[in-house]
């Protein structure tokens, strides 16, 4: 039968881990604590009028104007009704990009709407990437669900940004990545035809 | 006293060491970055899978299509850079993707997909070994990025590990900008031509 039970060793062992683990007990509990603090500030979110250019990150942001309807010049006609947005974007990174998808969003969505499609003023034609330092006259198009009342006359959109990371959490590879809402824009809606509105 | 002195240096210089190599370690996209081939315009520059060599570079106001009587013309509120190569796959069949104008300052401007019907231009392009060919590629650019730039071409936009091509574009100054270039069609499937006013 062996020795009895070393329970000396065994405290010791113990005392040990619990002195090594201070540490990075001390760490996660620091970490976890901010995280918790950070999550817990309000942000401050601005509020942007049209016509004022406005930096997110990765694009600077101009609203023109909003319309409603069936038919927008230089845009391809459609039988539903389409939410039209002209923006001025101009591509603040390093490389040409097309990530614009979620920069502006309805505070309000009706159900079932969709992404919007980005048209190019110039060529009126979807875009496909806008290059870096050059301003473009853009169009945001939201096909309108064919059930939903019209938009009120004020509409109120949110405005994301992005945030680059020199090394992200996954390989260290710089990246740019979806921020926080940082500015809410309201905007008198164009509704062209009487029909629409009536829909 | 002594054996103690040395242990507590030996510990103060590794963490010296361990902190400069964790302050020099080269990020991920230092690791995974494609490897160059420097040239310049006119020389033929060998990737892993294709040889290219530019051969002109047009910097234009407007870029015209023609396709029958229609012509479809393209702005811009910068620059056009029409650049013309001759490229050759090697060993098998490929498309060559990947163009970008790196500019003076490291921004990087990829190909224009803008006049995506044209002619001739490299993406749309099937590469041949052996079979060489004549090929655009469209940079919109901001004037101030046309001088001492390179144009980077890589088999894909994201390769890692392969080659990529790095070719000095000499454009001379003062810019000497034309009106606009027109891509015309030839009689032949395939065949194509730039017209420039």
């Amino acid at each position: 039968m062996p020795g009895r039970f070393n329970f000396g060793a065994l405290r010791q062992q113990a005392v040990a881990y619990l002195i090594a683990g201070v540490g990075a007990a001390l760490a996660i509990a620091v970490s976890f604590a901010s995280a918790i603090y950070e999550a817990s500030q309000p942000k401050d979110i601005k509020q942007i009028a049209t016509g004022q250019p406005f930096d997110t990150g990765r694009w600077t942001v101009v609203a023109r104007r909003a319309e409603f309807g069936k038919q927008m010049q230089g845009l391809p006609q459609t039988q539903q009704n389409r939410l039209m947005v002209e923006l001025d974007l101009t591509n603040r990174s390093a490389a040409t990009t097309a990530s614009y998808a979620r920069l502006l969003e309805l505070a309000t969505p009706p159900a079932g709407l969709q992404r919007p499609m980005f048209y190019l003023a110039r060529d009126s034609a979807l875009v496909i990437g806008l290059h870096p330092g050059m301003p473009e006259r853009v169009i945001a198009v939201w096909t309108w669900p064919p059930g939903a009342p019209p938009p009120p006359q004020q509409l109120r959109f949110k405005i994301a940004s992005q945030i680059y990371k020199e090394r992200d959490n996954l390989y260290g590879a710089p990246n740019w990545f979806d921020g926080p809402v940082v500015a809410t824009l309201d905007m008198p809606v164009d509704i062209r035809d009487a029909a629409a509105a009536g829909k | 006293m002594i054996r103690v002195t040395i242990a507590v240096i030996g510990v103060a210089a590794a963490i010296a060491l361990l902190y400069g190599l964790q302050k020099t370690q080269p990020g991920y996209a230092d690791i995974t970055r494609p490897i160059a081939v420097h040239g310049a315009l006119g020389e033929r520059l060998t990737a892993r899978a294709f040889e290219l060599t530019a051969t002109k570079i047009t910097l234009a106001e407007r870029i015209a299509l023609r396709s029958g009587t229609r012509e479809q013309t393209f702005d811009t509120s910068g620059v056009w850079a029409v650049v013309e190569a001759q490229i050759a796959a090697r060993h098998e069949s490929i498309n060559v993707s990947s163009a970008s104008w790196m500019g003076a300052s490291g921004v990087r401007y990829t190909m224009s997909q803008r006049a995506a019907t044209a002619p001739g231009l490299l993406p749309a392009e099937r590469l041949e070994p052996g079979l060489p060919r004549k090929v655009l590629m469209l940079f919109e650019l901001p004037p101030e990025q046309v001088k001492d730039a390179t144009i980077l071409v890589s088999r894909t936009p994201f390769s890692p590990i392969d080659s990529e091509l790095h070719i000095k574009a000499n454009v001379p100054t003062p810019l000497f900008v034309r009106n606009i270039v027109r891509i015309v069609r030839g009689t032949n499937a395939g065949e194509w031509q730039l017209e420039v006013r």
